[in-house]
């Protein structure tokens, strides 16, 4: 396919190795006016932004996921020639872009010849170069530019040095793309890869192509070393499949090897020239980076740190954001204020309160965690700290089966789970994203303390064992532990069994430590927070006033009339007003009682009765179960709602808590045992009670598919183990 | 130095510049679990010991 659609400006595609300042460069070129999306039928983030150029105007500049080389093996891999070569799905940009780190240059010159091969307009920015300067040695850019024939600018993106001349130079190529087009560098010249080459270039489609031979050798480089049988690449014509399988398979036989000859002839290229342009330091001591490493990856002091680290991190999240949430709490609880004095009571008023502006605060409740987990993924991968983190952890995790960098999302589960989904997004590859997505909901998150507060202050007693582990404390350790031990659990048997894939050897590049770039930090931290807002919160706002609706209509419940008779009873009674206001209350909260357990929800806890009825729940508990699913801690005051004591009765309530234990089933015994408590908390350890979570994870994974599984596989597991818990305690003897 | 091993591992590492005849450093030979970390062209990387093993190499004079 030819690409018809008019462009309303130039497109520029920036690319380059990981750790080159790649994100720093972008956001110092784009300024405050980028957006994020996602690369077509993958989530990888896509930042395009707009950069002026001198005579020119805007050109839209499009950020490529860092890469080491355009040889692909996975579909994240792939992006990265699909958008610096323009292959469907991705437009083909008019100039390419390419950051090369200074004091990395052999290594990104490497990509650079890719690129250059591939015969699209190239422009060079040279970064690093202050770095490069303190260790002694320089680089000669007029030597630099005559040997790869495109324009080089040096430049240091974090202190915004060479970005004038860097946009002269862009501006001046696409002005005149023959400028940053001087063909290969490097061409196979040995007879029988030269034949390989052109056996794949004659298959190769059209629109690869676009009939250039220089852009068809170089694509057929790519494929031959890119393809094979194990790799994950979408898109690839089948005749091209069978060429590179052949042609493979004819030079294994000549005892030739392909792959090795094209890399090696390229940084055969690079290391017969790099004296020309890259002048040694006279002193070789070990460099800074070293010795923090010596500390840092240190199996002793290293572990200590690393710990320290983490305890930081998830302290912040867990308490720190505290007050950040409560101001959250507070600023929507001032506006439903506000709205009451203004509409007169009714149900337009009630929607506006207890719907809306209560669904706009669970949304935005989530941001402080949020922003503060951002802020620290932000630092770890802006100093380099990120891929220590995955070295330190790497023999953990992978005997789990998970990345080393999924520890971080893990973390921060204990947390929450909405901030660790949205995390997950440092991982590379899809498998581990989604293999660490569908365990991180199983960590105890802080919304499943309230429940756990309650139904152990409740039902358990406050004695100690031997006198000296008190029963309650010892419970709530039980309940971390178990949750953390079924989490790894599930990422030990998915890993093996639905994300079973290639075990891929690790190859982990530890960049020197940097000074993090604030600006970029930030713009991380606001990017996260507003694509959740837009992306999720809209599901999470249009289900809490579902369920909001769910749990208070039909509005009128059954002898509802005899409610506004006692309360004229008391309005007539000769009692001072604080009993007076006692009363009413209590009678506000039978009738909310009542009414909870005549609407639908109520209904749906009595229809789902016959199923919680093996786990030891009453229908009762059965609505607290449907509340909680706008987030779990709202258990707790919709129990205080059914059982007509009031919603504003807390965990640590004494009221709630003696309710609760004076409940009783039609035949006298009481609904709550310990037994029911302990069935209980398995299922809230378990159970995907959460739409938030769900919301994240479909934004997360752009799939409804997998979100069903996370419930449905969480949900299962959760009855079973409440099964186990509830039917295997009563063969013992208890409750 | 060789390179054993998997196609695409062996793709990667010469791709970061692990070639025959390159100069390696053993930066680290063992940290917190079992990676191992070396340089090579002043880059660093880092691989598991198990699969470093697939590194052939041979001390430089």
């Amino acid at each position: 396919m030819i690409q018809t659609k008019r462009r309303a400006r130039p497109q520029v595609a920036l690319a380059g190795n990981p750790n080159t300042g790649k994100t720093t460069l972008f956001n110092q070129l784009t300024g405050s006016d980028h957006k994020v999306g996602n690369y077509p039928g993958v989530t990888v983030d896509r930042h395009i932004g707009k950069l002026l150029v001198p005579e020119l105007g805007l050109v839209d500049l499009m950020d490529v996921p860092g890469t080491y080389s355009l040889s692909a093996r996975s579909r994240e891999e792939q992006l990265a020639i699909q958008a610096v070569a323009g292959l469907d799905p991705c437009e083909r940009p008019d100039v390419v872009l390419l950051v090369v780190d200074a004091t990395q240059l052999a290594r990104n010159l490497y990509l650079a010849l890719q690129v250059i091969e591939l015969g699209l307009p190239v422009v060079i920015a040279l970064n690093m170069t202050d770095e490069l300067e303190k260790t002694g040695r320089g680089v000669d850019v007029a030597a630099l530019e005559e040997e790869l024939g495109v324009p080089v600018a040096a430049i240091s993106a974090l202190r915004r040095r060479g970005l004038a001349e860097l946009r002269d130079k862009l501006g001046a190529v696409l002005g005149d793309t023959a400028r940053g087009t001087p063909g290969a560098r490097w061409q196979p010249t040995d007879e029988a890869l030269v034949a390989d080459v052109e056996a794949v270039g004659s298959t190769l489609p059209d629109d690869w192509t676009s009939r250039a031979d220089d852009r068809s050798r170089a694509l057929a480089l790519w494929a031959l070393l890119s393809l094979d049988d194990a790799d994950e690449l979408e898109g690839v014509p089948e005749p091209v499949r069978a060429a590179v399988n052949e042609r493979r398979r004819m030079a294994q036989e000549a005892g030739r090897e392909i792959d090795k000859a094209v890399i090696a002839g390229r940084y055969g290229w690079i290391d017969e020239r790099i004296d020309r342009f890259l002048s040694e330091g006279s002193t070789q001591r070990a460099s800074l980076t070293e010795r923090i490493d010596a500390v840092l990856l240190n199996p002793a002091a290293g572990f200590a740190i690393f710990l320290v680290l983490m305890g930081i991190v998830f302290q912040s999240l867990f308490s720190w954001a505290d007050p950040l949430i409560g101001a959250v709490e507070w600023a929507m609880g001032w506006l439903a204020t506000g709205v009451e004095a203004v509409v007169p009571e009714g149900l337009v008023r009630e929607f506006l309160t207890e719907g809306l502006i209560a669904g706009v605060g669970s949304v935005v409740v989530f941001l402080p965690q949020i922003l503060l987990l951002f802020l620290f993924v932000g630092l770890m991968e802006g100093t380099g700290y990120m891929a220590r983190v995955a070295f330190l952890m790497d023999r953990l995790m992978k005997a789990l089966g998970l990345h080393g960098r999924a520890f971080v999302p893990m973390l921060s589960g204990f947390a929450c789970a909405i901030p660790a989904v949205l995390a997950t997004r440092t991982m590379e590859r899809r498998r581990d994203r989604m293999l660490t997505m569908m365990v991180v909901p199983l960590m105890t998150c802080s919304a499943r303390l309230p429940v756990y507060v309650l139904i152990i202050g409740a039902l358990f007693p406050p004695q100690k064992l031997f006198g000296a582990v008190p029963v309650q404390g010892l419970l709530m350790v039980a309940m971390y532990l178990f949750s953390t031990l079924v989490a790894l659990g599930a990422a030990a048997v998915l890993g093996r069994t639905l994300f079973k894939g290639p075990s891929v050897p690790l190859i982990l590049e530890l960049p020197p430590y940097r000074l993090p770039h604030w600006p970029s930090v930030l713009r991380m931290m606001w990017q996260k927070g507003s694509v959740f807002l837009r992306e999720a919160g809209g599901v999470i706002l249009v289900c809490t006033i579902a369920l909001w609706i769910l749990l208070q209509f039909p509005k009128q419940a059954p002898g509802a009339e005899g409610y506004a008779e006692r309360r004229e009873a008391v309005a007539a009674m000769q009692v001072d007003d604080s009993e007076r206001e006692e009363l009413v209350a209590a009678i506000d909260a039978e009738e909310s009682g009542a009414r909870l357990r005549a609407s639908y929800g109520g209904r749906l806890g009595r229809a789902f009765e016959p199923v919680l009825e093996p786990l030891g729940f009453d229908w009762k508990i059965g609505i607290g179960l449907i509340g909680a699913f706008a987030a779990r801690e709202v258990f707790v005051s919709t129990l205080g709602v059914v059982y007509g004591v009031g919603a504003e009765e807390d965990e640590s309530s004494t009221t709630l808590r003696e309710t609760i234990r004076a409940e009783s089933r039609s035949d006298g015994k009481p609904v709550y045992t310990p037994l029911v408590g302990l069935s209980l908390m398995v299922f809230f350890a378990l159970a995907c009670q959460c739409m938030s979570t769900l919301a994240v994870v479909k934004r997360e994974t752009q799939s409804w598919g997998w979100t069903i599984f996370l419930f449905t596989y969480m949900t299962v597991l959760a009855w079973v183990a409440s099964f186990v818990v509830y039917q295997g305690g009563r063969l013992l003897g208890f409750g | 130095m060789e390179i054993g091993g998997e196609r695409s591992f062996r793709r990667r590492l010469m791709e970061l510049g692990f070639l025959p005849g390159t100069l390696v450093r053993v930066v680290r030979r063992v940290g917190v679990g079992d990676l191992v970390e070396l340089e090579v062209r002043g880059c660093h990387v880092s691989v598991r010991m198990g699969e470093a093993a697939q590194l052939l190499t041979e001390p430089a004079g």
